[in-house]
């Protein structure tokens, strides 16, 4: 069960990553924008660890982090300008995107609080791990191998599409280059 | 916290032992020690044996420490300063789920993954590093650790859970117990060379130093000086220390020995260990990332994953008890 | 000197000495003085002259552990930027690396190169660009030994050691075009990018004094991403060789070349391999032929190294290949070296000397590089430059040609 200070973290964490999820939208610099982002991603993965989900918590912390340097790079990286000099603001069309995040979060809260969840049964698994992978590739197997190799196949997809360079422009229309014909060499001749 | 294991025998963590506080203390001293020992091995691996290598990591030290810290034009303080603080403190977290002395700080049923997650923070404590200062040989140089970060992150993960699913368990110390017959690094010596050279490149030491390479005055920490630059340079050490530590428990038996202690067999792998590092590291030139990122891509990511499977048929087969 | 222990900074922020040798002439005493002003305290800054070259050395290391390296009014390095838009303007690149040491003589006056190392003054002057390249004075080298002795005492002072510094950038990233102005900094415009993309674009400047740099190169470019358009390449003001070395011309190139590998070695990430032809060319620049012997042989030991080096080979190879060049002179057909690691390989040949055709390795001046730069994201840019040996440059300084 958890005990009081679990709940003291999680309510502190959920105050964080709301607080750090406005920050988003009053920062005048896309990159304090988008660190204020990844802060709020954290508290939430500290509200999982906090709720003794260490996995999905732990896991969360890592991907979001990944995610947000990605998402520098494009963001960011295109417009140099570094330090975030140029104030800029973070909101478009505010206020038609103001209504839809309050009726979003009212729309969230209202359910959370009204729905009757189910009381646990059994009791608290010793290794919270092991269930969720039990849980993930037991029963469910078939489905999430293939949600993944669809999610996996988009990615691919939209990455070729996205290229403006295919492989007849890497290795000539007949495809019969010995090396491919790069801007830049990578490191594989 | 202390988390009941699957078998009810899983060990205590070093914080349930002690105490939260006197623990901490203990590991980030462990910290301290792993990252000195890293620095002089570094300074006697470029500068040769002598003694005044071992005395160069106090030295320098003693000198950030009385230096004055740069200020730059418009830097973007808040964030620079985090991601300076950032680097010390996630290489001292990544510390407590490594078993020195048979104990972890935390005893976590996902430690592999909190390691990788602590690793993957310092993708943004190095960007911002880069970023802070407003300066573009610094801001080229996060954006390089990003590129190489790229490239490494995979197969560090691969090699990663190569290690759990030879124990199946992702718990450090249920590593080290599965190794108690044969070192994994026997069945699994690609997971354990791309352990390294990704400890080497998310720390951008060595042949992986192009974040910070001299092509661009030093890159991400081109514009630090004081203790700023006291403070991830210490960092740095820590998780190169942190990742050979790392390295011995998934790959190396942890602290098993004959005669002497675990805590001591624990330190000498992993001073070994930070040694074949060193002296490798520093005597190739550098990788460059846009090179680097392709041959990552196209032959360890999977070089590791044959890894991960013939491990997985290992597994199947019962070869590991 | 690499045998005092000190570190060559590769930033202005890692330094704590600047040493200059001789006078400087207007174009680099104020790239000097700009990197000064980026030093933080504690700081020292010494010429170096011809006289007691390892006494002044010492005198510099103990001006470190004073109040004197300490200033009370400080104006911070930003601060100092916005004072004018010129200085801001020039500090782009430049930075210059620190000290090495070495054990002989001749390194010590190394250190001092970096930055300066021209001297107006006709008689002596060192070459040096930056890294370290000729350096020698036969007047330094009994000087240097003195310099030695002191070394062994060295080890106390705890600050000093690294001596080195390096400008840059730090206003750096400051200089962008249109786009309006913040902070007093022009921001960055936006420009077609090599890919057919309208990317935004910085302007950066390279220079005059930077690590693994020929001292008073300076490159000018835009910079978008990491790839360098709109590139310049000109002196803004030469490096005059030592009188010495000119009497002996055979023996100065071979200086000039362990100096180049050295250069390269650094700028291409191999720090072992540079200190290694540093420790050489502090060798070969002695007076004492047992120790010029040594020079020579272990500078053929580092330059077989980096010949053979199959990971450098793989890092390296393939860039700035500067034939069938869409882009090239036509004058200059003629003169087709390859890429960087054929130009590289090339001196080392050189300097093993086991290829009789090959006996030296030609000159070039910023415009035969210049056009290889465009388009090359910058790591590239660097190595291509550092592959190259560059004719010294006129010694006469254009005023103006510094930052237009």
């Amino acid at each position: 069960m958890l005990n009081e200070l679990s709940v003291v973290a999680v309510a502190a964490l959920g105050l964080l990553s709301v607080a750090a999820g406005v920050a988003v939208f009053v920062v005048d610099s896309m990159a304090r924008a988008t660190f204020a982002l990844l802060v709020s991603f954290l508290a939430v993965a500290g509200m999982l660890l906090a709720l003794e989900l260490t996995y999905l918590g732990v896991v969360t912390a890592l991907m979001m982090t990944i995610e947000m340097l990605i998402m520098v790079v494009f963001m960011i990286m295109f417009m140099m300008n570094p330090a975030g000099l140029m104030p800029m603001t973070m909101v478009h069309n505010g206020r038609a995107s103001a209504a839809a995040g309050i009726t979003v979060f009212a729309v969230l809260t209202v359910g959370i609080w009204t729905i009757d969840w189910p009381s646990r049964t059994g009791s608290l698994p010793a290794d919270s791990t092991r269930q969720l992978g039990g849980a993930i590739m037991g029963s469910h197997m078939l489905v999430m191998l293939v949600i993944g190799i669809g999610l996996f196949a988009t990615i691919i997809s939209g990455t070729v599409l996205a290229t403006h360079r295919g492989r007849y422009d890497r290795f000539g229309a007949d495809l019969r280059n010995a090396r491919p014909k790069d801007p830049t060499g990578g490191g594989l001749k | 916290m202390p988390d009941p294991g699957v078998s009810g025998a899983e060990p205590l963590s070093l914080a349930a032992a002690w105490g939260l506080v006197p623990a901490v203390l203990a590991v980030v001293a462990a910290a301290l020690v792993l990252g000195t020992v890293f620095a002089i091995v570094d300074n006697v691996a470029i500068n040769g044996a002598r003694v005044r290598s071992a005395a160069e990591p106090f030295r320098t030290s003693l000198r950030w420490l009385i230096q004055q810290r740069r200020t730059t034009l418009s830097p973007d303080r808040l964030l620079w300063r985090a991601g300076i603080v950032a680097v010390p403190v996630l290489a001292v977290l990544s510390l407590a789920v490594v078993p020195i002395g048979g104990r972890t700080l935390l005893t976590t049923s996902a430690d592999l993954v909190w390691f990788n997650a602590m690793e993957a923070l310092l993708w943004a404590a190095v960007w911002l590093v880069g970023w802070g200062p407003n300066a573009v040989h610094a801001l080229v140089g996060g954006y390089r650790f990003l590129a190489q970060g790229l490239a490494y992150e995979l197969p560090l993960m691969f090699a990663l859970i190569t290690a759990g699913l030879g124990a199946d368990s992702l718990r450090t110390t249920g590593i080290v117990a599965a190794q108690e017959n044969l070192w994994f690094v026997v069945t699994m010596p690609v997971a354990f060379v791309v352990f390294l050279a990704s400890a080497a490149a998310f720390t951008f030491w060595g042949p992986f130093a192009a974040p910070a390479g001299a092509d661009i005055a030093s890159g991400v920490i081109s514009e630090l000086s004081g203790v700023d630059r006291l403070v991830v340079q210490a960092g740095r050490a820590v998780f190169l220390g942190a990742a050979a530590a790392m390295a011995v428990a998934l790959f190396l038996g942890g602290g098993a020995g004959p005669w002497l202690g675990e805590p001591v067999w624990y330190l000498l792998k992993t001073f070994a260990v930070m040694a074949a590092v060193a002296a490798v590291g520093r005597r190739v030139p550098l990788l460059r990332p846009d090179r680097f990122v392709e041959f990552a891509w196209m032959v360890l990511v999977p070089a590791t994953l044959l890894q991960t499977l013939m491990v997985g048929l290992l597994v199947i087969w019962g070869f590991y008890p | 000197m690499d045998s005092r222990g000190w570190a060559r900074a590769l930033s202005p922020a890692e330094a704590g000495l600047l040493l200059t040798i001789g006078t400087l002439p207007a174009p680099l005493s104020e790239a000097a003085d700009l990197l000064w002003s980026q030093m933080p305290q504690p700081r020292h800054r010494q010429a170096i002259d011809e006289t007691g070259v390892g006494g002044q050395l010492d005198a510099a290391v103990a001006a470190l552990s004073t109040p004197s390296a300490y200033e009370h009014h400080v104006v911070g390095p930003a601060a100092q930027l916005s004072q004018g838009s010129e200085a801001s303007h020039r500090s782009d690149g430049g930075h210059h690396g620190g000290m090495h040491d070495h054990e002989e003589n001749e390194e010590d006056a190394d250190p001092a190169h970096e930055l300066n190392h021209d001297h107006q003054n006709p008689v002596q002057h060192t070459g040096h660009d930056m890294g370290g390249h000729g350096m020698d004075h036969d007047g330094h080298a009994t000087d240097e030994h003195d310099g030695h002795d002191a070394g062994g005492h060295e080890m106390d002072h705890s600050d000093h050691e690294m001596g080195g510094h390096g400008g840059h950038d730090m206003g750096g990233h400051a200089h962008m075009h249109h786009g309006g102005e913040v902070a007093g900094l022009a921001m960055a415009g936006t420009a077609p990018d090599r890919d057919g993309l309208q990317l935004d674009e910085l302007k950066v400047a390279l220079g005059p004094v930077l690590a693994g740099w020929p001292t008073g190169l300076v490159l000018k470019a835009s910079m978008q991403g990491d790839v360098l358009t709109n590139v310049s390449l000109s002196w803004i003001c030469g490096v005059e060789d030592d009188h010495h070395l000119r009497q002996d011309s055979r023996h100065r190139s071979t200086l000039l070349l362990v100096d180049a590998l050295a250069q390269f070695a650094l700028v291409a990430g191999w720090p072992h391999a540079a200190r290694q032809a540093r420790h050489a060319r502090a060798a070969l620049s002695s007076d004492d032929p047992d120790e010029r012997r040594r020079g020579r042989r272990r500078a053929r030991a580092v330059a077989q190294t980096i010949r053979r080096s199959p990971l450098l080979a793989w890092s390296v190879g393939g860039l700035g290949d500067d034939r069938g060049h869409a882009e090239e002179p036509d004058t200059r057909q003629a003169c087709r070296t390859g890429d960087v690691l054929e130009r590289v390989r090339a001196l080392c040949t050189v300097v093993i000397g086991d290829d009789p055709s090959m006996e030296t390795v030609p000159g070039v001046g910023p415009e035969d590089v210049e056009f290889l730069l465009e388009g090359a994201e910058l790591a590239a840019a660097r190595l291509i430059v550092a592959s190259f040996m560059f004719e010294t440059a006129p010694t006469v300084v254009h005023s103006g040609a510094g930052h237009a």
